[in-house]
């Protein structure tokens, strides 16, 4: 047990190393320093000595590796570089001083540590024996109505954006029950009423999932031939279940667990910003509002140490639970290579991003190349309808997914389910074909806008209720002119329903191409390191371990901020962030398909190693990517919704529920109270996640190899 | 002592829900068995020995799996109409079961002792101390040297046949009248085979149990067992002594059996097997299940079912070819 502590530890020191890499090339490489000058300087039109005095201040001037310059008295100062001084300040959490107020980082970090692990320990822990307790009294239920009833509600549960939960439960308690204050902070143990909502708020929005996922585990392990055993020698249901089962399934139950954490830090951002907790997150968010790079850099290095830390402890943790834990990571002295190469990767990484992001800045509107050349997206959605039909022909022709099919045509939810789907992606595409009736047209109108016979002025002002006849501005109200609207208009009187609809393109788009772009960078990394094994292996899995680090939100903010906001920049990111479970789950298949008999066979036969891949390997787990596409595609549209709260989402131009329900806090404050923004968005969001997930879920079981041998 | 059989099974039917319709896996089982005496329960895979065992144990899978009809009279109570609480009772304590792998059918995360242990003071009532003491004492009765370091050790830091006879002495630790063995050597290689049965014989003798020996080898049958039960098909289709039965079998399926054991003296020849394959418990053929693949059918076999009848002394079978 003794070596399994020391390998993990040891094997978290490279892993820090490069976390440190990553963050420079994220802040330092990707975006060139005049483009940082000119945004940070934005209000008045920078001189070039504005920028260079700028660039001077933060330290931006110096050459990024090696300092190759000779200072006055002929002295070479190599270290005098940008990488250095990045190296220097995280190692030695030197942080250096906030671009936005000057104070030191350090004690900026230190002030709002408190408060965060006060919130954050207690909800996680709390909310661990919470639904391990109820996971449990549900699987001793099982086959009951309270099971059937629970598992719907962990699925309704689940539909619902965490910052949806604080909304409603901050609305609920505060306003409308007055259980607790709705915001505020106090100093030692007053702090504690301002903790209670949080919490709560915290483990409701964790519940719905991991009770799904530990009851199913739990009910895995009542398979298993140790619980016959049990049974067999007169052990009660009861001691079966909660010792028996309850020891074994603790293992992947932890490992869940610690997954968990990152969406702590999330969880957290939003809840401190929300109950007015000085934490660490809040102060985050006020970062990201000034852009302040240097708070911003210091505190996603930190909570990755966190988080590395956490991680270790948990690991260690698992010993007690498992008695024969082993150590999975790569061992020292095969490491070498592999840092080389994932250091290399990073760099080169960093590069390519740094070309794009020239490129874009480059072109004269940069931020809104989707919305530019319409003809290209025309295009590109019919590529898509076709991609997508060809894809459906292909899998029409295996037997496999045709029996895949029936099973699933076989529940009629399910189908439902899909149909719901398919009207989205319908109102999608209509959305998504556009031209422009003449040339002097602002914007190019799509048939979604034609079919709603949307003119090209607005009618309505202001706010008015869903189906009412006039608007409403607390001033004498003031008849409508086009009639009642269905839900309502918002703040500029535009008809909810419409922007509803038009948010539905937003939300496929994202699912659709992060989806699209997570998919070849996963399968090609995972699926060659199953295969080659050996030092590819070994990189690709310190790559994911490394990506797997960075808090997922904390990796979003980081290139949100540095990129900018817009909809390709929200794609790539969430793509990037979310490629590592794809990866891992391919490489670990791969692993498997690679020793069996049929693959021997075709390497004996002298078939080339891609005509391999492609042709044994690859099909064998398209069932994998499939799913992982239909699960993810809800995280990712909840996902949108978050990041357009904290300001860095798709940005104001493009339509999307995020931007509704973001809107929707301060409206919710208002007399009378403006409701139908969020409920509209919320709604439809709801309804396209809800479904997505279901269906995937059957789809899943449909796909399932285990249960065709019934 | 040996004149109410200690275990009377009486027309088992045991039978399963599934989406192709109701699998008949049990049909229409009974044998008995005495005190002291090792009856062995015969058969190809999927012939419905393992789930008999269940049966008797009360551990069939529900919902799927139900007791559809029959008695289990063990030494005059009739465990079908035992209340759950009853079950628990006798299971472990009357009536125990060894499964087949050793390494799967022990908890990995408690450690041997921990596990027999529970098993004690689940049945009696023994200080941890007490249970500790006779556990050990177990363990050291079923052969696993240096018992005391083996009490805390894992399942996976045995070696196989370890684990078997760990699994043993948990079976065995409360000294139950009936022991069940399903497959119990299967999992192992030969020379632990032989092992294992030898301690399985000198723990009968020693505590005097009767033992319900599952197996697919002729061979363990042959060295362990007093009587002999073939099952085919979820029915019992012949039953005799040992001796008798390797001497003179009767029923076609037991012929055919036998024939398919290969010998040193066939060098180069053929190896003799029973054509076709078991059927499916949803779609058992009507009239006689062997019928399908017995070179002996003759009309009435596909017509009615043979009844189980007495050719010889305590030997029966059920065929058509002995009305």
């Amino acid at each position: 047990m003794l070596t399994y502590v020391l390998q993990r530890i040891l094997y978290a020191v490279p892993i820090v190393v490069l976390v440190a890499l990553v963050t420079f090339m994220l802040f330092f490489m990707v975006v060139p320093p005049e483009v940082m000058a000119r945004r940070h300087l934005s209000a008045k039109n920078p001189t070039r000595e504005d920028i260079q005095n700028w660039l001077e201040k933060h330290g931006y001037d110096k050459p990024l590796f090696v300092n190759l310059e000779t200072a006055n008295g002929g002295q070479t100062r190599y270290a005098d570089s940008q990488f250095v001084r990045h190296l220097r300040s995280v190692f030695l959490f030197d942080f250096g001083k906030s671009d936005q107020t000057g104070e030191p980082v350090r004690d900026i970090l230190l002030r709002h540590m408190g408060p965060s692990l006060m919130l954050m320990v207690p909800a996680f822990i709390l909310s661990l024996f919470l639904d391990i307790a109820l996971a449990l009294l549900i699987a001793y239920c099982r086959g009951t109505y309270v099971d059937r009833w629970a598992l719907v509600a962990c699925v309704l549960l689940m539909a619902v954006p965490t910052l949806v939960y604080i909304i409603a439960g901050q609305t609920l308690f505060s306003l409308v029950l007055r259980l607790s204050p709705i915001a505020g902070w106090d100093d030692g143990l007053q702090a504690a009423k301002f903790l209670y909502l949080p919490i709560v708020l915290a483990i409701l929005a964790g519940l719905g999932g991991s009770i799904r996922f530990y009851r199913t585990v739990m009910l895995e392990e009542l398979t298993r031939d140790y619980v016959r055993t049990a049974r067999a020698k007169g052990s009660r249901e009861s001691r079966i279940l909660f010792r028996d089962v309850l020891k074994n399934a603790m293992i992947p139950i932890l490992t869940s667990a610690v997954m968990s954490i990152p969406f702590l830090f999330l969880g957290s951002l939003l809840l401190e910003n929300f109950c007015g907790i000085p934490g660490l997150g809040s102060r985050l968010i006020d970062a990201i509002n000034a852009s302040d790079f240097a708070v911003i850099r210091s505190l996603v290095f930190l909570e990755t140490l966190l988080f590395i830390l956490g991680l270790v402890l948990t690991d260690v943790s698992y010993t007690l639970v498992n008695p024969r834990v082993r150590f999975e990571g790569t061992p020292l002295n095969r490491m070498v290579v592999p840092v080389l190469l994932g250091a290399g990767a990073v760099l080169a990484a960093g590069a390519l991003v740094r070309t794009g992001v020239r490129m874009l800045h480059r072109a004269p509107d940069a931020g809104h190349l989707m919305q530019k050349p319409w003809i290209l997206e025309n295009l590109v959605t019919a590529g898509v309808l076709a991609l997508g039909l060809f894809l459906l022909h292909q899998a029409c022709k295996r037997a496999y997914w045709r029996e895949a099919f029936r099973r699933v045509a076989q529940n009629r939810l399910a189908l439902v389910a899909l149909g719901v789907v398919g009207l989205y992606t319908a109102a999608g595409f209509l959305d998504s074909i556009s031209w422009k009736d003449a040339a002097t047209d602002l914007r190019p109108r799509s048939l979604l806008d034609r079919v709603f016979r949307r003119d090209a002025e607005r009618r309505e002002r202001t706010y008015s209720s869903p189906l009412a006849l006039e608007e409403f501005t607390g001033r004498p109200a003031r008849p409508l002119e086009n009639g009642p609207h269905l839900l309502g208009t918002d703040s500029t009187g535009e008809d909810v329903f419409y922007l509803t609809l038009k948010g539905i393109r937003t939300a496929l788009m994202i699912g659709l191409f992060t989806t699209l772009l997570i998919i070849p960078i996963a399968a090609g990394m995972g699926i060659a390191a199953g295969y080659f094994r050996g030092w590819v292996d070994d990189t690709v899995q310190l790559l994911a371990t490394l990506m797997a680090s960075i808090p997922e939100i904390l990796l979003l903010v980081a290139l949100m901020t540095v990129l900018d906001r817009g909809l390709p920049q929200l794609c790539f990111a969430l793509g990037v962030t979310s490629w590592v479970g794809l990866c891992r789950l391919l490489r670990g298949e791969t692993l498997k398909l690679r020793d069996l008999e049929y693959v021997q066979a075709a390497e004996a036969l002298g078939i080339t190693t891609l005509g391999i891949l492609w042709r044994h390997v690859l099909p064998n787990v398209m069932h994998l990517i499939l799913i992982t596409f239909v699960l993810r595609f809800s995280a990712l549209v909840m996902s949108e919704v978050t990041l357009s709260y904290l300001g860095i989402g798709v940005g104001p131009g493009t339509g999307s529920w995020g931007t509704m329900i973001d809107g929707a806090r301060l409206e919710l404050a208002r007399d009378p109270v403006i409701w139908w923004n969020l409920a509209s968005a919320f709604g439809a969001m709801f309804l396209l996640v809800l479904s997505f997930n279901y269906f995937g879920d059957v789809l899943r079981d449909a796909l399932d190899p285990r249960l065709r041998e019934r | 002592m040996a004149d109410r059989p200690l275990l009377e099974a009486r027309n088992l039917r045991t039978y399963f829900r599934t989406r192709e319709g109701i699998a008949r896996a049990v049909d229409g089982v009974s044998f008995t068995l005495a005190r002291g005496e090792t009856l062995g329960l015969v058969g190809e895979s999927g012939c419905g020995k393992s789930v008999t065992a269940l049966t008797l144990m009360q551990l069939v899978p529900e919902p799927a799996g139900y007791l559809a009809g029959g008695e289990i009279v063990l030494d005059g109570d009739n465990l079908v109409l035992f209340t759950p609480r009853q079950k628990r009772e006798m299971r472990g304590k009357r009536m125990a079961m060894v499964f087949q792998d050793p390494m799967t059918a022990l908890n990995p995360v408690f450690t041997i002792g921990s596990q027999i242990v529970e098993t004690i003071r689940q049945h009696r009532k023994a200080t941890r101390h007490e249970a500790r003491r006779r556990a050990i004492e177990m363990l050291e009765r079923v052969g696993i040297p240096l018992p005391e370091q083996r009490f805390g050790e894992y399942s996976y830091q045995l070696s196989g046949g370890m684990q078997q006879r760990a699994m043993i002495a948990m079976a065995l630790c409360c000294q139950p009248d009936i022991l069940i063995a399903d497959e119990p050597t299967t999992a192992l290689d030969v020379t632990i085979q032989a092992q294992i049965l030898d301690l399985l014989r000198a723990l009968q003798k020693e505590f005097g149990m009767a033992i319900l020996l599952i197996t697919h080898n002729l061979g363990v049958v042959a060295e362990m067992a007093h009587r002999v039960s073939v099952m085919y098909a979820g029915k019992i289709v012949e039953s005799a002594p040992v001796d008798a039965l390797f001497r003179q079998p009767k029923h076609p399926y037991t012929i055919g059996l036998f024939g398919s054991l290969p010998s040193r003296n066939w060098r180069g020849r053929r190896l003799r097997a029973i054509p076709g394959i078991v059927p499916p418990a949803t779609q058992f053929p009507s009239g006689c299940r062997f019928c399908t693949r017995c070179e002996k059918a003759m009309d009435v076999c596909r017509r009615e079912e043979p009844a189980l009848k007495a050719v010889a002394t305590s030997h029966e079978t059920a065929c058509f070819l002995y009305p």
